[in-house]
Formats: C-alpha cells, structure tokens, sequence
C-alpha cells in the first residue's frame, strides 16, 4: 500500500462514514417529531389523524400484541415504540425469516475483544470474516495481538469444502503466503469452523426482547432489540464464534440484536465477563450479517500439502 | 424534490428563509462535524451521533442559529450522543467489504491512539483542515490541537512501520 498517509485516513472515513444527506435528516426529524407528539399526548393535525388514530386505537385495544405487529410485521419503528417487549410470536417471527434467510449461504464479519479489565480501555482486538455456502466455510481470521506485539497482521484461514480441512496461514505485514495444508483424516470438521448460523439459536421468547430504538445499520434501517434474560442463554455457545470460550467460564452480560424490515437478523452484539484475580474481565463480541442468501462459491484451494493428522 | 423541501412546504410561510439557512449551514459544516465524531467514535457510531446532532439542530433552529460557535456546540452534542452509544470498545475496524484503498491495519492503529490524538489526526493530516479550525470545533487551544496531531501522527507512522517524514509535518 503505497498512499499517502493522509490519503488512506481520508479513504477509510469517507467510505466507512459516508457523507449525511439531508434526506436523512428528514426522516429522523420526522420521527424524532412524532416522538414528541406522543411524549406531549398531542393530537397530530388532521390530515394525519384518521391514520395515527387507527394505529393508536389499535394499540389501546391490542395493547403490545398491536405494536408487535408493526414490529414484527416488517413496517416503519417508531420511537414511541421504544421499551415495548416482544411477544412469542414476534420473537418467532424473527428466528424463522432469518433461518430462512441464512439457510443456504451467507457472510458474516465478527470483530471482538480479548479480555480486558472492566472499566479499562480496550487495547486487543481480532477480525473473523466467515463466507458460508451450505456446510462449506471459509473463515478468515486476524488474530489479536497484545499492545507490545507486533503491529503486522496475522492470518489464518480455514476452509471447509466437503467436510475436508484445509488451512493456511499469513504472517507479516508483507502478506508472506505459507503453503496450504489438508488435513486428511479430520473427522470432526463441523466444529472447526463454528456455524454462525448457530447463534440464531438465542434468538428465544425467555430471552425477554425488547424494542430498543430504530437503528441505521450498513445503510439498512433496522429495528434495535434487546434481551433482558440473560441467565439461560447459553453463553459458550454464542462465544464459541470467536473461540473466546476457551478462555473458561463466562457470564453473558448483554445481547442486541438489530433486525431489518424483513425480520432477518443484521448484527448481534454481545458482552461477556467473568471473574479474574485481577478483577472482572470483559469482552465484547460483534457479529454482523452481510450478503444474505447471496450463493457462494466455496472451493478447495488448488495446492496444498496434504497431512495425515 | 429535495427532502428538505418536503419538510419546509409542511411548515408556516416564515420557515422557508430558515430552512434555507439551516440547510447552507448543514451543507458546511456537516463533513467537518462527521469527520470528527467518525474520528472520535468510529465512522458508525461517529456518523450516527453527527446525524442525531443535526437532527437536533434542525428541531432547535431557531434558538442555535443565534449561536456564535454552532458547530463546536453540536460537536458537544454529538460527544454526549457518542458517548451515550459507545456500548462496542472497537472504535475502529477494519471494514467488511474487500475492495477498500488504505492499509488494512490501518482503522485498529487509529483505535490505539487517544481520543484527542485520533480527532487531530484524521482533521489535521487527513483532511488537512487548520489548527484553528479544530480548535474551534473541538474546544481545545491550537498548541495542543498541535501537539495531539504530531504525537498522534507519530505513533500512527510507527504502527504502521511507516518510516521517514513524507507528509509528516505538510499539514501543520
């Protein structure tokens, strides 16, 4: 990479964070307004009423089953929304659209945190970016360095193609490729990537879901949720993605989950703890859902040495 | 139809003029304001703070339009919003797309730099806005607006093994 400095910060921030439109604004002035209205009890002017009144009318008789229509329905969140829990049924909803939405392919981008002291702040970091095409994987993994470590990254691919385990690894800032390795007689290949798909599996009525607040996530306008149930999730499994559960018992401590208007899940975050003689460690876990349903195309590295391990 | 022009139809006759001039305002100070919450936060959360601060500011217009220093005071704004979400430790990671132009280590050295260090970096050496310019909009004294770019700069170059001074001292 051979731009300037400047350059490269200017490039990652305006492709990351992209320029606001005023068309933006609109709408969030829009529902920031509507908001407003509700927290005042006022009646919106005329022209407006007979529709907000129907939906109001049937929120006052539905109560939160009405709202979690609109919820779970796939039409516009509204602010006023905001600390209503979701029923069963909507907590199904979600889990069905998005199994069915990942069920054959898929993309996600897992970034997490090594453990770190509470209250201090994050230093460690790694980057999972898994492609999944039925019960084929491909994961690339940037493992996290310490802060006296050395900057350069360090890679680690894994791919499964028709159950067979193939690996590589990229060491140094200049991307040294090492050669491919198949690992021929690995007969649990299922758990060497860890389905992403798995971790729909929290998605749970006991989970105690509510609405947080309409959210942007990657440009898609989604509904922020919240689980308020921690104590029956099972946290190994949702750590498992990023083989933080190998760092011994942990304790679930906060799940969000952002869904879009389709109810397909987009991002899940999480935050685990646990106990230490230094004091409590934490560790934070986003997963984001790209390119859903997109097919995929998952193949068998062409070169490779093959070890009998 | 531009959708502040919907809005402003919805509103009484004065608040044209005003729409107007919030609308200039917007379009001057919004890269400034985006840029350094995305610095600050990260581009998520940084632009999504930014965007609720000119939310407010339109809700708001007219009592902030009298404000000497709008821009600084929406800066705030969007720090306490920032601060409010600031539920994720990684600032900055690298993106999920592939095709990006900039170094891949690049957003994690950002997150290693302090908050201050990281703000004077991406305005000052990224978008080469001036010392002044950066001070104003983020309360800090121009020295150390200064003193924040150099050092945050240095330590990028070094984490980045980026060696020698090109562009080290261009924007200063």
């Amino acid at each position: 990479m051979r731009k300037e400095i400047s350059d490269q910060i200017r490039d990652y921030v305006e492709t990351a964070a992209p320029a606001i439109s005023l068309a933006e604004l609109a709408k969030r002035r829009t529902a920031a307004r509507r908001s407003d209205r509700r927290a005042l009890g006022r009646r919106p002017p005329l022209p407006r009423r007979i529709i907000f009144g129907a939906v109001t009318g049937a929120m006052v008789a539905g109560g939160a089953v009405a709202a979690g229509l609109a919820l779970a329905g796939g039409g516009q969140v509204r602010p006023a929304d905001v600390g209503i829990r979701l029923s069963a049924a909507m907590v199904h909803q979600v889990t069905t659209a998005s199994n069915e939405a990942l069920a054959s392919a898929g993309h996600v981008f897992v970034t997490f945190s090594a453990p770190e002291l509470a209250g201090s702040a994050p230093h460690v970091s790694g980057t999972i970016d898994i492609t999944f095409s039925g019960h084929d994987f491909n994961a690339v993994s940037m493992l996290p360095q310490g802060p006296t470590g050395s900057t350069s990254p360090r890679r680690l691919i894994i791919r499964v193609v028709n159950g067979q385990v193939y690996t590589l690894g990229i060491v140094g800032a200049s991307g040294r490729r090492q050669q491919w390795h198949h690992f021929s007689n690995y007969t649990e290949s299922g758990r060497v990537v860890p389905d992403p798909r798995r971790l729909l599996r929290v998605l749970r009525p006991d989970a105690g879901f509510e609405f947080v607040g309409p959210q942007f996530i990657g440009g898609v306008q989604t509904k922020h949720l919240r689980a308020t149930q921690l104590t029956d999730l099972p946290a190994s499994l949702m750590s498992s993605l990023t083989f933080v559960s190998v760092m011994g018992p942990q304790r679930l401590t906060g799940l969000d989950v952002w869904v879009d208007s389709h109810d397909v899940v987009r991002q899940m975050s999480m935050t685990f703890s646990s106990r230490s003689p230094q004091g409590r460690l934490v560790w934070h876990q986003t997963v984001r859902f790209l390119d859903i349903g997109k097919p995929e195309a998952i193949t068998a590295p062409a070169h490779y040495v093959t070890t009998h391990g | 139809m531009d959708a502040l022009d919907v809005e402003a139809a919805a509103e009484p006759p004065a608040a044209g003029s005003a729409a107007a001039a919030f609308e200039a305002f917007f379009r001057d100070t919004e890269p400034k304001l985006r840029r350094a919450l995305a610095a600050l936060y990260g581009p998520e959360q940084g632009r999504d703070a930014a965007a609720e601060a000119f939310t407010y500011a339109w809700q708001h217009w007219d009592r902030l339009s009298q404000m000497a220093n709008l821009p600084g005071y929406l800066f705030r704004v969007g720090q306490t919003l920032g601060i409010r979400r600031k539920r994720q430790p990684v600032l900055h990671e690298a993106p999920a797309w592939k095709d990006y132009e900039f170094e891949p280590a690049l957003p994690k050295a950002l997150s290693a730099l302090s908050r201050q260090q990281r703000l004077a970096v991406v305005l000052v050496h990224g978008y080469g806005y001036t010392l002044r310019e950066v001070a104003e909009i983020t309360g800090l004294r121009r020295t150390s607006v200064q003193n924040h770019a150099e050092r945050g700069l240095a330590r990028l170059r070094a984490a980045l093994g980026i060696t020698g001074s090109s562009g080290a001292q261009r924007d200063l």
